[in-house]
């Protein structure tokens, strides 16, 4: 026999902070997914100008090959505010472009699952070919400029993403 | 005076914190920063500073500049700075 207390789970009023938990969530980033990122691309008021939109989506490779460790998840952690700037940054960049009406880009933080989105690139432009170079151009200098960092869990082990590559 | 350093992934958690407040010399610079914190943490010896410069493979920026483009390790800080301290960036 075991012997539980009664109750087995008791929480003393003040043990959950209401106001810290509705300010983390006020705090916590909006729940993006890449429909709603092209919904709000194609309420552009530059849209009459595009004849295309093009995106990319990052997503959590659970394996490289059928050899490889499963990965279970990612978890990312970002420079509040500079990552911000320097994903504001590439999407002006990219707007300046000609033909490109305007651009979206996206990163998720936290843990995130296998075969859940990670990043978002959302490009609505004149021409398919100016479409999809930014998208090219926009997810390459993320991964290059945007200080964000990655844990991965695998199924024997985790590390940091880059200290592997 | 003081600042107040940021670090991420490796580096945080070798400190065990996101940010840590260090009070620094009046005339410091940028290196004062790196080889105070090296000589706090075992772990970071030699990491920041290494044949008189940053290596390629850390990010350092303060307020959200990269060093490298102000004047390196000779950088003057100043009082409230946020220095950030980090790896290689994987997003993505």
């Amino acid at each position: 026999e075991v012997d539980v207390p009664d109750p087995a789970l008791a929480l003393e009023q003040g043990d959950v902070d209401v106001e810290a938990a509705l300010d983390a969530i006020e705090d916590g980033e909006p729940h993006e997914t890449l429909g709603s990122l092209v919904d709000e691309i194609e309420d552009s008021g530059r849209a009459d100008y595009a004849g295309a939109i093009a995106t990319f989506t990052g997503r959590v490779r659970a394996m490289e090959d059928e050899d490889d460790d499963y990965t279970t998840s990612l978890t990312f952690e970002k420079y509040d505010g500079v990552a911000e700037d320097r994903m504001a940054a590439i999407e002006a960049d990219l707007e300046s472009r000609e033909g490109v009406e305007e651009v979206l880009v996206h990163h998720r933080v936290g843990r995130i699952e296998a075969g859940e989105d990670i990043v978002f690139v959302v490009v609505l432009a004149g021409h398919r070919g100016q479409a999809f170079r930014a998208v090219e151009d926009g997810i390459d200098q993320l991964k290059d400029e945007v200080p964000i960092f990655k844990k991965e869990i695998t199924t024997d082990e985790s590390f940091w993403v880059h200290e592997r590559h | 005076m003081n600042v107040e350093l940021r670090l991420f992934a490796t580096f945080r958690e070798v400190v065990g914190r996101k940010t840590v407040d260090r009070e620094v010399p009046a005339d410091a610079t940028i290196e004062t920063v790196l080889r105070d914190l090296e000589s706090e943490y075992p772990d970071f010896e030699g990491a920041f500073v290494e044949d008189g410069a940053i290596p390629s493979q850390v990010n350092v920026l303060k307020n959200g500049r990269a060093v490298v483009h102000l004047e390196g390790l000779e950088t003057p800080v100043e009082d409230g700075d946020a220095i950030a301290i980090f790896p290689p960036v994987a997003g993505g």
